[in-house]
């Protein structure tokens, strides 16, 4: 009987607690190889949940932000969105990443969370959802169409002229592999179809093999998608087989980290993609920086600005659907995504939390535009974005063009 | 053709890496009668011990003889604390004591060193070029190493005393022992040589794969054991011919047949091989 009444009691002061509190799931990987993007992640969510809370919280309640670690793996995505959803009962979720997303997807669209993910670029979201899948990072589609636009087009290359030879690499992996059909297909809208376009298996010791077959076409420039680590050994194979080509180069690769991998010498020259703050957010963005400087000693690092603006939509959602007294679930917060981030007549145009929240409150609808750019969900919750085309100069990557969301159409 | 010679280059490289480890191994089996699977840990630690030490300033060849004497030391020590100890409570206790070493010392590279990868301080060479042949550097360098360390240990092993000692031991250790050998000395000289050849196999093993990773050694132990099994185990020589075996087998395989089961093709090979001569090639003793 004790034991009972222990039970209830313990079972009353959780429900309590709960009550003056709404869990957000991050959804990320924060052990593995991919820590370091669950590290990018939370403390640009913390440091919007903080503010977020210190204005007294949403509709009476402060935000708590829950880690469900995916391991960047589809098992462990899939047990750390279970525990986050049933267990922990979040109402919305920041990710997962296109690496563990097959595990957890329907999941989420099966228990109707609704998801912003700050960091899945998988072609595998372009049409999924229309009601509960959202991301403030553009499609490996957009991507895939934006190194071809730059490796066919010079004068977002900073030479006299475009690359007529080209080989595609792709590590056989979900967060790779969707950029080969864009990047083929792209390739060909703009009159250079590729030589040869391969998977290759990730994690290997050697890539010798993959790479003479590369280098068999005689290419002038290699787009390779892959982890920093084979993508490091795949540029040391061709190095050392005599290939005195250009690369081009994903996100993962567009990195100070990676220049000291793979060495200076290796990637000299070479081109990487970036996804970057639309130039109009400039102004915005270093704010942000200094923001989050200031919060967590360190620089915004990559997805640093998609979670900024995946961390404002759903809290934003989240004041909507809490103004005039209304319940904060996991179906009014999906509800109200996009008429806080739609284009419309008489909106106010905000472009973080606090003013948003003031002008919500204040009876209005708001339009909310972020440091990626518009976010304007479409029918499937995809964003555009710009890219930054970069190309490492004297050891250190430098932004060469940015190709703008319409070139990309 | 070129591809052809590019590809035995290749497979001589590889076979020299798995060679150099592989004697290691059947050193400390070929004295001790166990397998040590915690020996993948002692290449691991070899290459990051060396990428330390270039990083204090050393070259990396001055690197790479001090990782070699630091890690053999710490073999001796390790296996004066933990296997020895146990050496006559049978093969199940030596197995799982050294499974257990394994996972305590790639944890500890992961904490000391994170898991990201690190790069191993070797520059990229481009290749010489003799007409319309390509020839790698690495290979030639790994060969060429590995080469003068299997002589080295040949000449250890026929013209030294210690050498002798070493090889009586394996026969028989009873009566090695009988016969006023300090059987405590050759254990320990073998544990010595054992993690200090295991040591360059590392730094070679660095040399081809560019990237260190805790789990590196680990992954190599596999290929390790199917060149020892292969060439006999516990015979040292029988380990360098069953290496080379399988570098062979991996690189043409995954050239000629299939990019991704290059591994597999090797261990076809030692299936082979044993089902004709279950003992390997030759026989398990120095």
């Amino acid at each position: 009987m004790k034991r009972i009444v222990m039970l209830l009691l313990a079972l009353v002061s959780g429900l309590v607690m709960a009550q003056g509190t709404i869990s957000i799931g991050l959804l990320l990987p924060f052990t593995g190889q991919y820590d370091w993007v669950g590290a990018n992640v939370q403390p640009v969510a913390q440091m919007i949940a903080d503010d977020a809370n210190a204005s007294g919280g949403i509709g009476g309640a402060q935000i708590r932000l829950l880690q469900g670690d995916t391991e960047g793996t589809v098992d462990a995505g899939f047990t750390a969105a279970q525990k986050l959803i049933n267990a922990d009962g979040v109402v919305a979720l920041i990710g997962p990443t296109s690496l563990s997303l097959a595990g957890s997807q329907q999941l989420i669209v099966d228990a109707k969370v609704p998801m912003v993910s700050p960091t899945a670029g998988t072609t595998a979201l372009d049409s999924f959802n229309t009601q509960y899948v959202f991301r403030t990072v553009p499609s490996d589609s957009l991507g895939g169409r934006a190194v071809a636009r730059a490796a066919t087009d010079a004068q977002f290359l900073g030479r006299d002229s475009a690359f007529k030879k080209v080989v595609l690499m792709v590590a056989n992996a979900p967060a790779m592999v969707s950029f080969q059909a864009p990047i083929e297909k792209s390739m060909t809208d703009f009159g250079t179809p590729l030589l040869d376009s391969f998977q290759f298996t990730p994690d290997k010791p050697s890539y010798r093999t993959e790479v003479q077959q590369a280098l068999a076409l005689d290419p002038d420039l290699i787009v390779l998608v892959a982890t920093p680590e084979d993508s490091a050994r795949v540029m040391q194979a061709a190095f050392q087989a005599g290939y005195e080509g250009t690369w081009f180069v994903t996100q993962d690769q567009t990195t100070s980290d990676y220049i000291a991998l793979a060495t200076p010498q290796l990637v000299d020259g070479i081109y990487g993609l970036e996804e970057v703050a639309a130039p109009e957010s400039a102004g915005l963005y270093d704010a942000f920086a200094a923001q989050l400087k200031a919060f967590d000693g360190k620089e915004p690092q990559i997805f640093g600005t998609n979670t900024y603006d995946a961390m404002n939509v759903v809290l934003l959602a989240m004041v909507r659907a809490a103004r005039d007294g209304g319940e904060i679930t996991r179906a009014t917060v999906a509800a109200n995504i996009r008429p806080v981030t739609d284009a419309g007549e008489g909106k106010v145009v905000v472009h973080e939390y606090m003013a948003g929240k003031a002008a919500l409150l204040a009876g209005k609808e708001i339009d909310y535009q972020g440091l990626v750019g518009p976010i304007d969900f479409d029918a499937f919750g995809n964003i555009t974005a710009p890219f930054a085309i970069k190309r490492v100069v004297d050891g250190a990557w430098q932004t060469v063009a940015i190709v703008p969301a319409a070139a990309l159409e | 053709m070129t591809a052809f010679l590019q590809t035995l280059i290749f497979g001589l490289g590889t076979g020299a890496v798995i060679s150099v480890g592989a004697v290691g191994l059947s050193l400390s089996y070929g004295v001790t009668r166990f397998i040590n699977f915690s020996y993948g840990e002692l290449l691991t630690l070899g290459a990051y011990l060396a990428f330390v030490a270039v990083s204090l300033g050393l070259s990396l060849p001055v690197a790479s003889l001090l990782a070699m004497v630091v890690v053999g030391l710490i073999g001796v020590v390790l296996a004066r604390l933990l296997f020895d100890p146990i050496l006559h409570r049978g093969f199940l206790s030596l197995l799982v004591t050294s499974v257990g070493l394994a996972f305590v010392l790639q944890n500890a590279v992961r904490m000391i060193f994170g898991s990201s990868p690190t790069r191993f301080p070797l520059p990229p060479l481009r290749p010489w070029r003799i007409g319309a042949l390509i020839v790698p550097k690495v290979p030639v360098l790994v060969i060429v190493i590995a080469a003068l360390a299997m002589a080295c240990v040949h000449l250890l092993l026929r013209y030294t005393r210690m050498g002798k000692m070493m090889r009586a031991t394996s026969d028989d250790a009873a009566l090695a022992k009988a016969s006023g050998i300090v059987t405590g000395r050759v254990l320990a000289t073998t544990w010595f040589l054992s993690a200090a050849i295991a040591a360059l196999g590392g730094v070679l093993l660095g040399m081809t794969q560019i990237a260190l990773q805790p789990v590196m050694g680990w992954g190599f132990l596999l290929v390790v054991f199917a060149a020892v099994l292969l060439g006999g185990i516990g015979n040292p020589y029988g380990a360098m011919l069953g290496a080379l075996i399988v570098g062979l087998g991996i690189e043409f395989g995954a050239a000629y047949l299939a990019p991704d089961y290059g591994h597999a093709f090797a261990f076809l090979l030692l299936v082979l091989v044993l089902l004709l001569r279950p003992k390997g090639l030759l026989r398990g003793s120095f």
